[in-house]
């Protein structure tokens, strides 16, 4: 297997995986409250765990144009952006784990944007 | 560059393998394989386990204090705060780290319905205690010097702070009966010691019929808070226009045990008690006496003459012929307008003073007790110990207390820990910090830390199980 495909389906997993384990959480924090809200902040997480999820099975995707691969790097960028934001305002306030939360949003986004800029579009 | 495939596998694994880490972890952090959950606050509402104290009109805002502290300070009381319940544990150790200010007393409770009507309050804070000047015994504190235990036969010299003690086993020798008249308006609290072996009691009693309707009577006699249904004797008064005829019940318990008898008298203020026959040597009432005016029954007015322990007491007349001076002790109060209260204290060292009301016609609250004749006073029950108790000038040596003096820190701060039972339900807990007086003598009570630490034992992959599935049960009932 190419390095570049290897990284689009890494992206894929870890987007997959990320948003799947937060939509848990925002289950089990749904049926018993208190379960990780105080150990994370769900409700910004759970809208990043929204946005990786489709993200993710896009850059899995066989079918790959232009518009799509500029639409997927802008997203990612605006979740990496959002991710550096959260980390740099709340750094003295929130928790160690919600910290290493954005910090794993900002690596998948910076993951996504290099495997959908290294993918190949002329299929 | 052509990756093998096994590494790409284990490579696209890692994510799901770090999720599922990621959820044990968390798995691991709400149920703890040592069945210990602890958490702890600076009471600066950083905390998402423990929240500030609340209202914020009796407290300072969470966080830094302007004389360079951290926390929040209490200036009223009651305050609460509220803590959030990390699943069913079964107990929990509570920690606060505090410094009293001009204050004496404090209390710490919490709250065990939602209404919030029902609160289990434990001794926090006695700076009277915690002098140096009394000594740590079973059941309590005795003064330096004095006692070497807490009395159980007495209830002299004992007070009791959140507390209980047995009842004294008193008993006095045979004696031949002896009247008292008087003229007692409604409800009251009859506090004997039996005489012989016995206790008998005969009661006058008058329906004045001031009121229309009929007027229900109750007797219930009690030992300590144990009733003895066998005497309860109910009647209606009579429900005449005008006043009743003397009526008249007899209360015999002919084997009674040494102890304290209550006799509760239940009746409108419509109904007067007009004599009382008892061969009890010692009886006194309290803490509500109601000297009733004689209209209608005699000529004369009936003038009060009673010895009490009580240090405060609050009197209130609600006719102008009840106008007059009180004297209680060495102090004297004009009793100056009618439907008005007057409050008179005594800070003296005599345990038992005289309340004098020539003109009778005076409604008395008591925070002791009374008797009709000087020797016929006692105790019944120990004195409560609260924030105004003055320890000398009541001669009081003994304190039964489940108190435990805090720990004492630097700069003035104190630790103090206790233990709260839970139930499997509970998602919040409310803690109550009750330190009465503090805003009228402009105490504070800083507050700069509360740990929880919650208990289960420690889990089993059985405990597990269980404690599942009472999270399943709790989720059920929230759904």
């Amino acid at each position: 297997m190419e390095l570049r495909d290897l990284l689009r389906r890494f992206a894929f997993h870890a987007l997959l995986a990320f948003s799947l384990w937060l939509v848990l959480l925002l289950a089990l924090e749904f049926l018993i409250p208190g379960f990780v809200t105080p150990f994370i902040d769900l409700i910004d997480l759970g809208i990043v765990a929204v946005a990786f999820l489709p993200l993710g099975i896009w850059v899995a995707s066989d079918e790959q144009t232009p518009v799509r691969r500029w639409v997927s790097m802008l997203f990612s960028a605006m979740l990496g952006a959002i991710g550096l934001a959260t980390l740099w305002f709340s750094f003295n306030g929130a928790g160690k784990l919600n910290i290493g939360l954005w910090v794993c949003v900002f690596i998948l986004s910076l993951l996504t944007i290099y495997a959908v800029y290294t993918r190949d579009t002329s299929a | 560059m052509i990756v093998p495939r096994p590494v790409a596998v284990i490579l696209c694994a890692l994510p799901w393998l770090a999720a599922v880490a990621g959820f044990g972890y968390l798995f691991f952090l709400r149920y703890p394989p040592s069945g210990e959950f602890a958490v702890n606050s600076g009471m600066d509402g950083k905390s998402p386990w423990i929240f500030p104290f609340l209202p914020a009109e009796r407290v300072s805002s969470p966080g830094p204090q302007p004389d360079g502290w951290s926390g929040q300070r209490l200036t009223a009381d009651p305050v609460y705060f509220t803590t959030r319940v990390p699943g069913p544990y079964e107990s929990a150790d509570v920690t606060v780290e505090f410094r009293p200010l001009r204050q004496p007393l404090a209390d710490i409770g919490v709250v065990r319905n939602e209404a919030g009507t029902e609160l289990e309050l434990t001794p926090l804070y006695s700076s009277e205690l915690d002098s140096g000047a009394w000594k740590h015994v079973t059941g309590g504190f005795v003064r330096n010097g004095t006692l070497k235990s807490i009395p159980a036969a007495t209830t002299a010299h004992l007070a009791i702070w959140d507390s209980s003690t047995t009842m004294p086993l008193l008993a006095d020798p045979a004696a031949d009966a002896t009247s008292t008249v008087i003229s007692l308006r409604g409800s009251h609290d009859f506090y004997l010691i039996p005489s012989g072996g016995q206790l008998r009691a005969k009661f006058w009693f008058q329906d004045a019929n001031r009121k229309s309707g009929s007027d229900a009577i109750v007797f219930r006699v009690f030992r300590g808070d144990q009733e003895i249904p066998e005497a309860t004797f109910a009647l209606n008064a009579t429900n005449e226009q005008h006043m009743g005829a003397l009526q008249e019940h007899a209360i015999v318990l002919p084997h009674a045990e040494p102890g304290v008898y209550r006799i509760s008298f239940v009746a409108q203020d419509d109904v007067f008690l007009r004599k009382i026959e008892t061969t009890s040597k010692h009886w006194v009432i309290g803490p509500r006496i109601y000297f009733g005016d004689t209209v209608g029954y005699a000529n004369a007015v009936a003038p009060v003459e009673a010895w009490t322990n009580s240090r405060h007491i609050v009197a209130e007349t609600f006719h102008t012929e009840g106008v007059q001076t009180v004297s209680f002790g060495a102090q004297s109060r004009s009793i100056a307008k009618t439907h008005e209260l007057y409050r008179m204290d005594r800070a003296d060292a005599q345990a038992v003073v005289e309340l004098h009301a020539p003109k009778g016609d005076v409604r008395i609250v008591l925070d002791g007790f009374a008797a009709l004749r000087p020797d016929a006073f006692f105790e019944p029950k120990p004195r409560r110990f609260t924030d105004a108790t003055l320890v000398d000038a009541e001669g009081i040596d003994a304190v039964a207390t489940t108190y435990t003096p805090p720990e004492h820190m630097s700069d003035g701060w104190l630790r103090s820990t206790f233990h709260v039972a839970l139930t499997p339900n509970m998602e919040t807990l409310r803690f109550v910090i009750s330190a009465p007086g503090m805003a009228s003598r402009m105490g504070s009570l800083d507050v700069r830390r509360v740990s929880l630490t919650y208990h289960r034992p420690a889990e089993q992959l059985r405990d597990w199980m269980r404690t599942l599935r009472q999270e399943l049960v709790n989720a059920w009932h929230r759904l």
